[in-house]
């Protein structure tokens, strides 16, 4: 049991990921101000990022395609923010209002 | 149990329970301000993650995108969407300055003092700190780095370019289509 908790492997780094997954997810969903659900999905953009350089480290040691993939993830990552805040800003320029209660008029 | 093995556990733990407290204080923190700096320690935490698992050129991207340059952006936002009413909650000049300084001076000797220990794990082990954590050295992984994104996924990193530059063009025209809309 001992030698399980500091014996660290892969399964350890998945956990941490599954976890920091599930509180962005919790943050998407139970924050009220648009800033903040886009830092909690951040959080799950790292989480996800965590999962890919885990697995290239234990499984794939020799091309680390994971490396480089999860150098492509944090490119788009920071991209896709650049975008939904620039969409905000936009959004905010209508209505003066950070709550996304009111955007419930929004289409989809 | 070795002392690679108990260097390694702790740093995977501490990073992780760093990494997942400042998560949950980030989305219960009052002011959105202080939610995207807890965010931003978060960060730094997943590259000393990263930092341990070999993977040193992913841990400097993550910190340089998400723990600098993506708070720039937020901290803009914050910025421009701010209202004015919060501002009194703010520590006035003197505490405001003393709690600076005291912060500046902790953190250089934190700085220093980890300084202080690498140099010391270096001269008394055979290999360097990071190094044994993991089975890929540093110089394995930089040569996978780019021999990977520049000759195996070099198209893709072509595409990313291009996607790069239509989100550039699409915030101007998103930007025009606004103005002109004000404008009638």
């Amino acid at each position: 049991m001992l030698n399980n908790i500091f014996n660290i492997g892969l399964f350890h780094y998945l956990i941490l990921a599954m976890v920091l997954f599930f509180i962005g997810a919790f943050g998407v969903i139970i924050s009220k101000n648009i800033i903040k659900i886009l830092i909690c999905l951040e959080f799950m953009l790292t989480a996800v990022n965590i999962n890919f350089i885990a697995f290239a480290a234990f499984v794939d040691s020799v091309k680390v395609n994971g490396f480089i993939f999860s150098i492509f993830y944090t490119a788009i990552g920071a991209v896709e923010i650049a975008v939904a805040l620039v969409i905000f800003y936009l959004m905010y320029r209508e209505k003066k209002s950070i709550n996304i209660e009111n955007y419930k008029e929004l289409n989809g | 149990m070795n002392e690679a093995e108990i260097i390694k556990s702790i740093t995977f733990y501490g990073f992780s329970l760093l990494i997942l407290i400042f998560a949950i204080l980030t989305i219960f923190a009052n002011r959105i301000l202080y939610s995207l700096l807890y965010a931003v320690i978060a960060f730094f935490c997943a590259g000393g993650i990263f930092f341990s698992l070999g993977a040193d050129y992913n841990a400097v991207v993550q910190i340089m995108i998400y723990g600098v340059a993506v708070p720039v952006i937020f901290l803009f936002a914050i910025m421009f969407t701010s209202k004015k009413e919060g501002k009194t909650a703010y520590l006035s000049y003197a505490p405001r300055f003393f709690i600076s300084f005291i912060s500046i001076f902790l953190l250089f000797m934190l700085l220093w003092y980890s300084v202080k220990f690498a140099v010391y794990l270096n001269q008394n082990s055979a290999n360097y700190l990071f190094a044994k954590l993991s089975n890929i050295t540093i110089f394995d992984s930089v040569f996978a780095i780019s021999n990977g994104l520049y000759v195996n996924y070099g198209l893709a990193l072509f595409l990313f370019a291009i996607t790069v530059l239509s989100v550039i063009v699409g915030i101007s025209v998103l930007n025009v289509i606004k103005e002109n809309k004000h404008v009638k």
